[in-house]
């Protein structure tokens, strides 16, 4: 795992924080894109940070950066992590605070918020599918993707609950596939 | 005081709130109405203000709040106040999980992979949903979400190049007389 400095990290997050539309799952496409271009960690261990900012209380969108930066240098890389994706969208609202009213009110930012709505939309949906996709695929999983996305879209499943039911049918699954072979 | 007043509301909001940004806003909502920081008409609006700043929506609506009601200070306060339990449960959580006595939870996780595409496809089809024109079938919708994966994914374009780009595109339309 190659050094990162804080400084360096503190500008990626602050990047991000400054860029993200859409709320805070659609910073995972960009941290991801992030990690891979720095080669800053394997797609098992990404995969192990973005479940943990399922598991632990507190918006995904903050919770990554700071587990990022934990992975990466520590302590001090989980409060750098945390204050350079607050910092954008603070100062954002910040000078936005007494206009956003009227500019709510306007019809091509709600032609805009659409658009941009929609474009969320399909790169969190390809974010998604690569970290799916990176492997090989098999049957089960497929069995296993099929039912979560049933019960988290028509039952409002709680992200936890979501963690704890697919660890545990993951983990019944390799058991099965493990005494098979 | 209303510093000290704000600092525990959303310390509460940050400790029970779960997952992506919507599961916060009717924690946010009971809470800001509840206790007076924002008026009910005042909240119609906090989501769209929320979506049109870059940012976590749940670090959105809690820096308007307290922002709204204690100025600049107040929106500090509210969005690490909010942030706050995530940060300590984060390091707490990771300094846990590597741990010898956590090794089955890192084999286990190869089983956790479709779950966790599951929870990302959810969040996008929600998202794409929100928009879904029900009364009539319009094209232009599916094929920005079409366009959008293929930049995203086969062409490697930036992810926030490709949503600035789409909010632009919905600019130019709206010029021309195009509707979503």
């Amino acid at each position: 795992m190659p050094k990162v400095g804080l400084v360096r990290l503190f500008l990626d997050f602050f990047f991000i924080g400054l860029t993200t539309l859409g709320g805070g799952y659609a910073i995972v496409p960009q941290v991801l894109r992030l990690v891979e271009k720095n080669r800053w960690m394997t797609h098992e261990e990404f995969q192990q940070l973005f479940s943990m900012s399922q598991l632990a209380p507190g918006p995904v969108g903050i919770n990554l950066p700071i587990l990022v930066g934990r992975k990466l240098r520590g302590i001090a890389g989980a409060i750098v992590g945390f204050l350079a994706i607050t910092f954008a969208p603070l100062a954002v609202i910040f000078v936005l605070v007494s206009w956003l009213d009227t500019l709510m009110e306007w019809e091509v930012v709600r032609q805009i918020m659409v658009a941009v709505r929609i474009a969320v939309a399909g790169v969190i949906l390809s974010a998604g599918m690569e970290m799916f996709a990176k492997n090989q695929v098999r049957v089960w999983e497929i069995v296993v993707f099929s039912v979560m996305l049933g019960l988290l879209i028509f039952t409002g499943l709680n992200a936890v609950f979501t963690i704890i039911l697919g660890f545990s049918l993951g983990l019944f699954f390799l058991a099965v596939l493990a005494k098979r072979e | 005081m209303i510093y000290l007043r704000l600092f525990f509301s959303f310390l509460k909001i940050g400790f029970l709130g779960f997952g992506g940004g919507y599961a916060f806003l009717p924690l946010i909502q009971e809470e800001a109405v509840q206790q007076g920081y924002l008026s009910s008409s005042e909240f119609a609006n906090l989501l769209a203000l929320a979506e049109m700043t870059p940012g976590p929506l749940a670090l959105n609506t809690a820096s308007y709040v307290g922002m709204k009601s204690a100025g600049i200070l107040g929106g500090i306060l509210a969005s690490v106040s909010v942030s706050l339990p995530g940060l300590v449960a984060c390091i707490l959580m990771f300094w846990l999980m590597n741990l010898p006595a956590f090794d089955w939870w890192k084999k286990g996780l190869v089983g956790l992979r479709p779950t966790l595409a599951a929870l990302i496809v959810t969040a996008a089809v929600k998202i794409f949903l929100n928009d879904w024109p029900l009364d009539d079938f319009n094209v232009l919708p599916i094929a920005l979400l079409l366009a959008s994966i293929l930049t995203y994914h086969w062409l490697r374009v930036h992810p926030a190049l490709v949503v600035l780009g789409a909010g632009f595109l919905g600019a130019c339309l709206y010029v021309i007389g195009v509707q979503f």
